[in-house]
């Protein structure tokens, strides 16, 4: 009885901290949003290439013969490489004005004799000079140009074994010319439009998922994890130390106190997740049945105090408060991670996929987006309910083991 | 000076195992960190399902190409059986051999030779599809060739003394001998080349990081020493609070510099960068500004482990705004002027340049005139 009303008392004192210093709990709500929205913002940026602005790559040619002049213009009227990318011929000079104006991404040269140079076998090399103010579409402008090397190295080799074949024939000089150019075009045609050798569906993985509504989940399950973390390091007082110990005279336990402070920061986050959920329910609209709410109530509530049971292990096995903040988040990282709310952990290294089934918060991920997204009607609690289990004896041992420590 | 340096060594007594910890902390990170992405790099796999619907040889090659690919791990499976599992999302996306595969390319039919399955979660399917594209349209090509010098034979009326699979086998052949076609990028009005493969990550960006939330966390000291009982002392000291503290920042600022110097030395060493007289000048004038602002900032507060959760809320968003969670070109082409706002952006790019060193320094003037007139 009186363990029960020492913990209500902390959960009143915890309580008042707050209506002391009110402006936490703004603060608390709002960082985590302003950071992840941060985030979506970035990565909408990063993902929605400009269609009004977009990559423009240069082609210098300095070799100027009949290959070169005919893949540039197929090149410039080609829609093959997408409605992102704008290719022109250009000269060197005025591709460096442009380079210098911010207005070209990068350009490309082909250097003296690069056909004839291929034609009899010689080393060649493209080269692609890059904007520095735009490195990332540089790459890309790389990524597209090996991809193109790859099929011409092909079509190089091809022609070279019919320049053999055609030689041991006894054609004469010009006729073979006139071949290779002709196969030559042809094979970069094939590179032009291979997009046609593949047919493309689209599979529907369920009547409702669509990204939005995957990373919805991803997005409101990262936020509980920093709430969680947050509250509880916010209750944590510093100068708790010392009217711990007066307090200690009372029979006060650590464990009180951390249960106490569990209870306080389950709420808080609780009314913070419930009000962004609430609205995500309303923009983005999921299938929920009555049932589903409790058994995602049951998971999230399940996984929260899993988590603060590592918090609060980290707080008993760490006396340095700095060394404890950075285990605490690199653990709070993990988690995120491990759970496939940023990458599904389909793609992660298979060593690491074995072990990862295991893990409380992959398994909340997991049965949530089953519930959500595949609108299933189970969900499957045991292995949470024994981390849960085993988390209160670990903290029991551990509270129990310290306390007789300072002895 | 000489006694300020005694009780600092005094206080570093008590303290040197927290100290000597955070000062190596930012070369430790940054080598667990480059190795252990290094590892998940390479370990990485991409699973795809592969449907053989045509058992020919060329069918076969295809599979196998996909397989001696790094990062993809393809599985063979029937169609029914891919498709479930790709809505399931246990595969990224799912490429089916069609049937008569190696009859279509040798007839030089481009259609129905290979059919994808995608779904909207499957993150790498775009360069997945290129990836099985240029196997096809390599055999594609060869068959072509093949054709041609078959048809050459039949032109001048001469007898054909090689087979089909052998004029495919030869053109593999110089394709792998003649790797002649290269390509290089190398920027405008930089002396920087691009090394091939490169890494997502580099060791100096961690560190740059690390040294942050290492600086902050020294700079408790501030904190720790700024409270009534020991400015009570220092009344009885002849050393004002302003000297007090700035002859210890200095102090500090002088131990972290040589610490520094070593971890970059050994950084350079293990990852095989080179040590520029540009990157020493940068490193001096990120370890100057960045130890005013802790300084000043640490000021700002009476607790310690709020100082603490601050500084990581600092972390967290630096790493936005500097692009290492999302990056942030796209945005930066639009809106150049957002690398002004970013203390990181020169010391990330190698810069010694940077401006906030001037307000650091103009920050640090001007508090110290309002302690002098509190003073007075």
């Amino acid at each position: 009885m009186n363990v029960i009303k020492r913990i209500l008392l902390f959960i009143n004192n915890y309580i008042k901290q707050f209506k002391r210093k009110w402006i936490q709990l703004p603060l608390l709500f709002f960082f985590p949003l302003f950071i992840v929205g941060l985030t979506i913002t970035l990565f909408v940026f990063l993902i929605l290439p400009d269609e009004n602005n977009p990559i423009k790559i240069g082609i210098v040619d300095y070799d100027q013969s009949e290959e070169t002049k005919v893949i540039i213009r197929l090149l410039e009227q080609s829609d093959e490489l997408g409605p992102f990318i704008k290719i022109k011929s250009i000269e060197e000079a005025e591709a460096k004005e442009q380079m210098l104006a911010d207005e070209l991404s990068a350009y490309i040269s082909f250097p003296k004799h690069f056909t004839s140079d291929l034609y009899v076998g010689k080393s060649v090399s493209l080269d692609i000079i890059g904007n520095k103010n735009r490195e990332t579409e540089s790459y890309i402008v790389k990524e597209l140009l090996d991809s193109i090397v790859r099929h011409i190295r092909t079509s190089q080799a091809s022609i070279l074994m019919i320049n053999e074949h055609a030689k041991k024939l006894g054609m004469s000089m010009e006729e073979r010319e006139e071949l290779i150019f002709e196969s030559f075009i042809s094979s970069f045609l094939n590179v032009l439009g291979k997009d046609q050798l593949v047919s493309e569906e689209k599979v529907k993985n369920d009547a409702f998922v669509s990204p939005i509504h995957y990373y919805a989940i991803s997005i409101v399950f990262i936020l509980t994890f920093i709430w969680l973390m947050m509250t509880y390091n916010i209750l944590y007082q510093e100068e708790a130390k010392r009217i711990f110990n007066r307090m200690r005279l009372y029979s006060v336990t650590y464990y009180e106190q951390i249960i106490s402070r569990f209870i306080v920061t389950l709420i808080v986050t609780a009314l913070f997740t419930m009000t962004v959920t609430a609205f995500i329910q309303y923009s983005v609209n999921f299938n929920l049945y009555g049932e589903d709410i409790v058994r995602i109530f049951v998971i999230v509530f399940l996984h929260s105090i899993i988590f603060l049971q590592i918090l609060a292990l980290c707080e008993l096995l760490i006396n340095s408060e700095r060394l404890r903040l950075l285990s605490q988040v690199m653990i709070m990282l993990f988690f995120i991670g491990v759970s496939g709310a940023i990458l599904p952990t389909t793609y992660l290294p298979l060593s690491i996929q074995q072990w990862i089934i295991y893990f409380p918060s992959y398994h909340s991920l997991y049965w949530l987006q089953q519930i959500l997204l595949k609108d299933r009607l189970y969900a499957d609690f045991q292995l949470l309910i024994v981390y849960v289990i085993v988390g209160f004896v670990l903290l029991s041992i551990l509270s129990i083991v310290k306390e007789r420590v300072r002895e | 000076m000489k006694n300020i340096f005694e009780t600092r060594l005094l206080f570093w007594k008590f303290e040197w195992k927290g100290l000597l910890f955070w000062l190596t902390f930012p070369l430790l990170v940054t080598i667990i960190i480059m190795f252990a992405f290094g590892a998940i790099e390479e370990e990485a796999n991409v699973p795809v399902g592969v449907v053989l619907e045509d058992d020919s040889i060329l069918a076969k090659q295809l599979y196998e190409s996909i397989q001696s690919t790094p990062y993809v791990k393809p599985f063979l499976l029937d169609e029914r059986e891919a498709i479930n599992q790709l809505e399931k999302q246990q595969l990224d996306s799912v490429f089916v051999i069609q049937k008569h595969f190696d009859e279509n390319i040798e007839r030089g039919r481009k259609n129905n030779l290979i059919k994808s399955y995608s779904s909207n979660l499957s993150f790498t399917y775009v360069p997945l599809k290129e990836l099985v594209i240029s196997y096809v349209n390599g055999d594609f090509t060869r068959a072509q060739a093949a054709f041609t010098v078959e048809q050459l034979y039949e032109q001048y009326d001469v007898e054909n003394d090689v087979n089909w699979h052998e004029l495919i086998e030869r053109s593999k052949v110089i394709e792998r001998e003649q790797n002649l076609l290269k390509t290089s990028l190398t920027f405008f009005n930089s002396d920087v080349v691009e090394k091939g493969e490169q890494s997502i990550i580099d060791p100096w960006t961690i560190w740059v990081f690390a040294t942050f939330l290492c600086t902050l966390f020294i700079f408790d000291w501030v904190i720790k020493e700024n409270n009534k009982s020991i400015q009570n002392r220092l009344l009885f000291s002849k050393w004002s609070k302003r000297y007090y503290f700035a002859l210890n920042g200095l102090i500090y600022t002088v131990l972290m510099f040589i610490i520094d110097i070593v971890t970059i030395i050994i950084l350079a060493i293990i990852f095989n960068f080179e040590i520029t007289f540009y990157l020493m000048m940068t490193l001096i004038s990120y370890r100057v500004t960045l130890n005013m602002f802790a300084f000043l900032f640490s000021f700002l507060f009476k607790s310690v482990y709020s100082f603490y959760m601050i500084s990581f809320a600092l972390l967290c968003a630096s790493l936005i705004m500097s692009g290492i969670i999302v990056p942030i070109d796209g945005l930066i082409s639009q809106f150049p002027a957002i690398v002004y706002f970013n203390p990181f952006h020169p010391v990330l790019t190698i810069n010694p340049f940077n401006y906030w060193f001037i307000i650091a320094i103009l920050l640090c003037f001007v508090s110290f005139i309002r302690e002098e007139k509190q003073h007075a």
